[in-house]
């Protein structure tokens, strides 16, 4: 593979990388602190995206401000997803299969609202207008304005995210409902208000990463759930319980889908368009070898274990 | 005024009627014990009143107001607190945060204080006295950075209590709080528990199968069969009732 092609793929890895690890974050605070693997997460991301790209369009280009709008509406999507479907749900004692099946609905309902509104308003396929600029240049190596909004914001969530989870009370809080959530309610924890801002919390996150997502690709309202098998791939090394396992998982991830893909396409004439396989084989072979992720190496770290 | 008072409290489990009838009375400031052989409701009472079961039926006046319905934490801001048979702690966070945890109304939990550790802080640390306080009233002050998993069954059970004592508690309901400890300290506890009475005005229901121990400490006794309060009174009485013994000891 010649070195130029790596250098790109490698930029890739570390952009998408970032992303996935955001979007991963949501999905394991989710199923650790809610119980849920929440497929509809793949639409807050795209709700957040469309926000950012309707902030954009109306000639707002501060990346600050596309952020929060991304954030806020990302976060209402959880909350009333939340509120609507699965705490009823919930208050029924229904199984883990209604709640996952529950979940798709509700990205659907999520998707399909955006189809309708891309559809009367044409908004298909635009890319959030943050000018490109080029920062830096050194033969193969181009990183652009962009890599530089993206990577450290995911980053610096990334790690705020848990800080915010391993030092303050409303972190500590959420660690206690992720590892025996009747012992929090017997406590006197206010079980529903955590869960409130955690929803709060994971949908925000998620609207952030669809924003920077439409910064470098295009938005539609497939975009999240384009993207959910990998990110749910890269929650599952990290064991759906640690977030050190997480984020290592979301780079292994876009490491085997654009380094690892490059390379075995130059190389041994793999087609191209088995990228999308690749989550899939990385799920069923951490399920079948390793179910418990990369936890194992963190036993401090993930404080969500159960 | 009794502090508790539950009138026809029942519970079914599907076809089983678990806990059948029952009323009783605990006034301020006693230590009663609740006693009865392996499944006949004791736990589930103590759930009952915890709010962690729901009611089929029957009323809970608690300090003059009716909880019966209750969900578990409106139930411990009333001020009842209950312990558990089994040590149920948070293992993997430290004892000092298993004391936090419980703690109202804390800034800190707010979303929009939580990022900003200035403006929590300093009530974080008059809560954390508040904790060292309470660790070195049951002597675990040492420990206090140490994960709850790592404690002995003895010092997770103090923990428990202390974790308790944070919730300022007007009735504490403690389900066999000796169970799986050496008679040693099994008597070291409970003198700890009569201490929660006599420094802290705290009332206590304790479900307990060391009789020898509990008669002891309580001034009441209410003992249960097949979900039915089966007698009450003294620990003298219920030591000499001709039925008790049959069903519990089976003389």
């Amino acid at each position: 593979m010649p070195p130029a092609l790596l250098t790109t793929s490698l930029v890739n890895t570390i952009q998408i990388g970032s992303l996935y690890a955001l979007m991963a974050l949501g999905i394991t605070l989710t199923f650790s602190v809610m119980k849920l693997p929440n497929f509809a997460h793949a639409d807050y991301v795209s709700a957040g995206a469309y926000a950012a790209l309707i902030v954009s369009l109306s000639g707002v280009l501060n990346p600050v401000v596309i952020m929060t709008a991304a954030f806020i509406v990302g976060a209402l999507a959880a909350l009333i997803s939340h509120l609507f479907v699965f705490k009823p749900l919930e208050g029924r004692d229904v199984s883990l299969y209604t709640l996952i099946l529950s979940s798709f609905a509700v990205g659907l309902i999520i998707r399909y609202i955006l189809f309708l509104m891309a559809d009367y308003f044409n908004l298909f396929d635009l890319r959030i207008a943050i000018p490109l600029r080029i920062l830096f240049r050194e033969g193969s190596l181009i990183l652009s304005n962009l890599f530089a909004w993206v990577v450290p914001t995911s980053i610096l969530l990334v790690i705020a995210l848990t800080l915010l989870l391993n030092r303050t009370p409303l972190g500590r809080e959420m660690r206690a409902l992720a590892n025996n959530s009747t012992l929090a309610r017997v406590i006197g924890i206010p079980v529903e208000r955590v869960k409130n801002h955690a929803w709060l919390l994971v949908g925000g996150l998620a609207g952030v990463a669809g924003a920077l997502w439409g910064m470098q690709t295009a938005v539609n309202p497939l975009m999240g759930w384009a993207a959910v098998l990998s990110v749910f791939a890269a929650a599952i090394l990290g064991g759906l319980s640690s977030f050190t396992g997480t984020i290592l998982g979301a780079y292994v991830v876009a490491f085997s889908e654009h380094t690892v893909m490059l390379f075995l396409n130059f190389n041994f004439g793999v087609d191209l368009a088995y990228k999308p396989a690749i989550p899939f084989i990385i799920i069923i072979a951490v399920l079948l070898t390793r179910p418990q992720g990369f936890t194992q190496f963190f036993q401090r770290g993930g404080d969500l274990q159960r | 005024m009794p502090l508790l008072e539950l009138s026809n409290l029942r519970k079914d489990f599907g076809g089983l009627r678990a806990v059948d009838d029952v009323s009783l009375t605990v006034p301020e400031g006693a230590i009663i014990g609740l006693i009865g052989p392996n499944g006949s409701g004791k736990s589930t009472l103590i759930d009952l009143i915890a709010g962690a079961t729901e009611l089929t039926a029957g009323r809970v006046i608690f300090d003059g107001d009716d909880i019966s319905g209750l969900p578990a934490d409106a139930v411990y801001h009333k001020g009842i607190i209950r312990g558990y048979q089994e040590p149920t702690l948070y293992f993997k966070m430290t004892v000092l945060d298993n004391l936090l945890l419980p703690v109202k109304d804390q800034r800190g939990e707010q979303p929009w204080y939580a990022p900003r550790p200035r403006s929590w802080q300093r009530e974080e640390q008059t809560h954390a006295e508040a904790a060292m306080k309470v660790l070195r009233q049951v002597q675990l002050l040492p420990h206090y950075d140490t994960l709850a998993s790592d404690l002995s069954g003895g010092q997770m059970k103090l923990l428990e209590i202390a974790r308790a004592l944070m919730g300022k508690p007007k009735l504490l309901l403690l389900d066999e709080p000796t169970a799986g400890v050496a008679p040693k300290l099994a008597y070291d506890i409970f003198q700890q528990i009569a201490r929660l009475r006599d420094d802290h005005g705290i009332t206590l229901l304790i479900v307990e199968h060391r009789l020898e121990i509990l008669f002891d400490f309580v001034d009441y006794v209410y003992v249960m069969h097949l979900g039915n309060l089966l007698a009450s009174g003294s620990a003298a009485e219920i030591s000499a009732h001709a039925t008790v013994r049959e069903v519990y000891f089976g003389d």
